[in-house]
Order: structure tokens, then sequence, then C-alpha cells
């Protein structure tokens, strides 16, 4: 389609012009850039080496520079963070975490402000064990950090297996951000909140908003409780194994494309496609690029139009079995 | 995305609306909102890889970053990611040409069309006539069919003069058209 602005110039396009204007338009939409650029580029740029100015042989004036240099990061970063800012993976290659589809929305809210795709963690269990899950919510918005947590909160995730790990009813009371630190105020929990519902949301406004490295979470009462957090590892908060295309409930063209990020044994996420009766229809792996580090997986298939559920899942070390399955139901048209 | 709000998106309502007393890290912080998803897939249709794309862009806001005290100017600096992005996915398209036979990850978008299997197929054949074709002329066909940069400023991001561009443009949709024709 050709409705995208006009070239600037005014002379008639040529022949076939519309249609590679097309062509590259449904191309490039299909590219999704990673959540925390922004966090490693200007990691990065503050972290720039002392040896592109001066030969290394000035060691004690390179050393100064160094310390300047990550006074200069310190301070504009805020404490240290386990992790460079609003980043699933901590690998230095950036890969899309989501390579091949737009996010899906949940919910479009009508508001001012751009249409952005929110990334709000939810959390999901399996075999006791609690860990965080992503999903992306398209919204008008001109506070996505407050419209994230809002949506965080509220556990109305598009797969039905997430859920919030906040009581019904806990409301955003205030939110102030001063420099790479962001201020949370939540209505009164029952009791202290646990390390990963304050993780849930340490990670959405970090994940939203990727100039925040710190956030200050209180609750109740005059702010009886407080925390400092930044993101805990990845490792030990993170579902092991995401699968993000399809996404839940979508209606997609074969061949479908399926991927995820995971950090797991061997680098290895097998994956699986079953009929709605819960038939196998196919299976396969796909790698990530690192054992045990959080990558991006991938994998295409092809398949006839009908109803299906696409499956991945981690291989446990200790026997052997399926471990962290994460599920979608999709359609292929 | 949306059409782009201008060349500065939404500016963050803590820093003030003169872009000369940005710092580094602000000025930063805006052309990324506004720029960066753009550029990113500027990229990767120049160098038909996804994986490569961002590592290209990242490097251009870097470059940015330690330009913004002489440039202080954000169209300049919309110029400057522009050039950075283009010579970039260049020399790093060369490089992963040379160092590995790796086939290209950007393939056209399945659910783009209604019918997927024979369109996929002749909208990948467009992409690989693209990526056959001399740099330059590349470069100009994405900047203006996909960026919808005008030629002067096509021109400023490839360091060329517009009657080159214009050039370049004719010539490389002209190699194209053939297999234009085939995409419904």
């Amino acid at each position: 389609m050709t409705t995208g602005p006009t070239p600037h110039d005014h002379e008639p396009d040529e022949l076939g012009a519309d249609r590679l204007r097309s062509v590259l338009g449904s191309t490039a939409a299909t590219v999704q850039p990673t959540d925390g650029s922004l966090g490693q580029i200007l990691t990065r740029a503050h972290h720039r080496s002392p040896w592109v100015w001066g030969a290394p042989v000035l060691a004690a004036a390179a050393a100064v520079v160094l310390v300047v240099g990550a006074g200069v990061y310190a301070s504009s970063r805020g404490t240290a963070s386990p992790q460079p800012p609003g980043s699933q993976a901590p690998t230095s290659s950036a890969q899309p975490s989501t390579p091949s589809t737009e996010p899906s929305p949940s919910s479009t809210q009508t508001g001012n402000g751009p249409a952005v795709a929110l990334p709000v963690y939810y959390a999901g269990s399996y075999d006791g064990q609690t860990r965080l899950y992503r999903e992306f919510v398209r919204v008008h918005t001109l506070t996505p950090a407050q419209d994230a947590i809002r949506q965080a909160l509220s556990g109305q995730a598009q797969d039905p297996d997430y859920r919030t790990l906040w009581k019904p009813g806990t409301t955003l009371d205030g939110y102030t951000k001063q420099g790479a630190t962001a201020s949370v105020q939540l209505s009164s929990p029952p009791a202290p909140p646990s390390t990963m519902a304050l993780q849930q949301i340490v990670y959405t406004v970090t994940a939203s908003d990727p100039t925040v490295t710190t956030v200050v979470v209180s609750y109740g009462p005059g702010g009886y409780g407080s925390q400092t957090l930044h993101r805990n590892p990845a490792i030990d908060t993170l579902a092991l194994v995401w699968l993000l295309t399809p996404s839940y409930g979508t209606t997609v063209h074969s061949p479908v494309v399926l991927s995820g990020q995971a950090q797991v044994f061997e680098a290895t996420v097998s994956w699986e496609i079953d009929t709605p009766g819960g038939t196998v229809v196919t299976t396969g792996n796909a790698m990530t690029p690192e054992a045990f580090v959080v990558g991006p997986w991938k994998a295409t298939v092809t398949l006839p139009p009908g109803q299906y559920v696409a499956k991945a899942y981690a291989i446990s070390m200790a026997d052997s079995s399926r471990t962290w399955i994460d599920s979608k139901p999709f359609t292929v048209r | 995305m949306d059409p782009e709000p201008g060349v500065l998106g939404r500016t963050p309502a803590a820093m003030g609306d003169d872009p000369r007393t940005w710092t580094a890290d602000q000025a930063v912080t805006v052309l990324h909102s506004a720029h960066y998803r753009s550029l990113v897939r500027t990229a990767a249709l120049l160098l038909r890889r996804t994986d490569l794309a961002e590592e290209v862009v990242q490097d251009a806001f870097v470059g940015l970053h330690h330009r913004w005290g002489r440039l202080r100017d954000p169209e300049k600096a919309v110029a400057y990611l522009r050039q950075s992005t283009v010579n970039g996915a260049r020399s790093v398209g060369r490089r992963a040409a040379t160092a590995s036979r790796k086939e290209p990850v950007l393939a056209a978008d399945p659910s783009s069309v209604p019918d997927p299997a024979a369109a996929v197929v002749e909208r990948d054949a467009v992409l690989r006539a693209l990526a056959a074709l001399p740099d330059r002329q590349r470069e100009v066909l994405v900047l203006r069919y996909y960026a919808d940069l005008s030629e002067a400023a096509i021109a400023d991001a490839l360091g060329i003069s517009a009657g080159t561009v214009k050039a370049h443009a004719s010539r490389g949709l002209a190699a194209l058209r053939p297999t234009l024709e085939q995409v419904r």
C-alpha cells in the first residue's frame, strides 16, 4: 500500500515505484528494535575507551581519564545496575527481541501522545517456581512508564497463564522521575511484597523507560515500606523460555515464525506445534546464542490453515523432562 | 509506527525547549525516541540483515553522543545519524559478506499480503534484486522509497549531488522493474 507520505520532490512516481515502496514498507515493518537500546547506547557512550585519545604509553594520563569517565558514568546512570537498563539480553550484539512480527495489542486505549508498544512484565509459574514474562500493550500515551505499571498491576495479560503478583485493586498512587531514578508509589498491599512482585514493577519501569536504572518502590500509608531496587539478574528473575510469536490468539500466515527469548542449558530451546486437541503436528529445536544467557531464538514452520497451539520449552538438566513450557494458541489462515 | 512528529518527536517535560541547552544524554534520548526505529529499519533494508542493523545504528548514536557538543542542532544531528547509518551499513555489509556466506535474515513479511506463499517469493525476489544493485543505487532507493527523504536530504546523507541522486534512483528503479512487475 502506498498511503505513506509522498516524496518531497514533486515529480510523478516512476513506474514500479509504488510496488517498491510497498515491498520496502512491509518488509521494514517486520523489523522490531530491541528493548533497552537507549540504555545500551548511553552506557557505551559513557564507557568510551581512553585509548582513542592518546598513545597507550601515556598510562597515567589514561588512567585518570578512565577514572573521570567512570565518575561521569556513575553520576549519570545512578548506582551500578546488574545489567544494562532495559536489556533482557546482556550480549553486545543486539538483536530484535521480537524478530518477526509487530507485538499485537492486548488493548487499545485512546489518549494523547504517540502510539507505542509498551513492554509489560507479568508473572507465570512452573513447578512451583514463579518467574516473569513480558508482553507488549499498544497504547497512545505520553506517560509510558505509568501506563505500563498500571497494566502490570492489573494482570490483564493476553496470555491467561500470566498474572500479576500484586493483590487486586492495588493502584499506582504516584510516579516521579529524577535523573535515572524513578519513584513508584503504590497503594497498600496486605503484606510486604515479594521480591518477584517488586521485580515485576522494576522490570516494567526500566523496560518502558530505558533511561531509568534505579526504581524506588514505596507502598502503604505514608510509604511505610520503601525499597530502592535495580533489575535483579535475568537468570534469577525471568522465565527460562519465552514464546513471543505467534502472540496469544493471533491469526498468522504460513510459514509461521516461532520466536522468543530463552536462557537455557546447551542454548537449546525445543518447540512443538499441536492441534487444539493435543495431537503433535511437528516439533523442532532452536538455538540461542549462548547457554544460560538470555538470548533470542527463532524457527520457521510451514503449516496448512487451521488452529494450533505452539509450545516452547526447555529440557531439564536434572531429569530431561520438559520445563518452563510457554504455550500460545494461534490460527493459520 | 505513526508518522514522526517532526525531527524531534516529543520532548521530555523536564528538558528545556532550547536544544542548544541539552546535554548529550538528553539529545540522544530525544533523537532515539524519534528516529531509532526508522534508522534500524533503513539499515536492515540496506543490509538485508536484521542482526547487524541495530549494531550500525547504535554506533551512529554513540558517535552522535560524542559530537553533540559541537553540533547542538537537532537537524544536523539527524543528518549525521543518517550519514553514519548509511556508511556503517556499507562497511558492515562488506565485512559480513567477506567474513561469511551467511544467508541474509531479513525476508518479506508473510502477513503483509493476501496470498502469502506466492507473494512472499515475489517480494523476496525484489529484496534480492535490490541487494544485487550497486551500493549507491540501493542506498538512494531505500532512502527515497522507504525513508521518504527528499532528493536534497538523500544527497546530504550520501555526500553526493542532487542530480546524481536522481540518476541513481532512475537507474536503480529501471534495474528492479522486471522483478517489480512480478509483484502483485
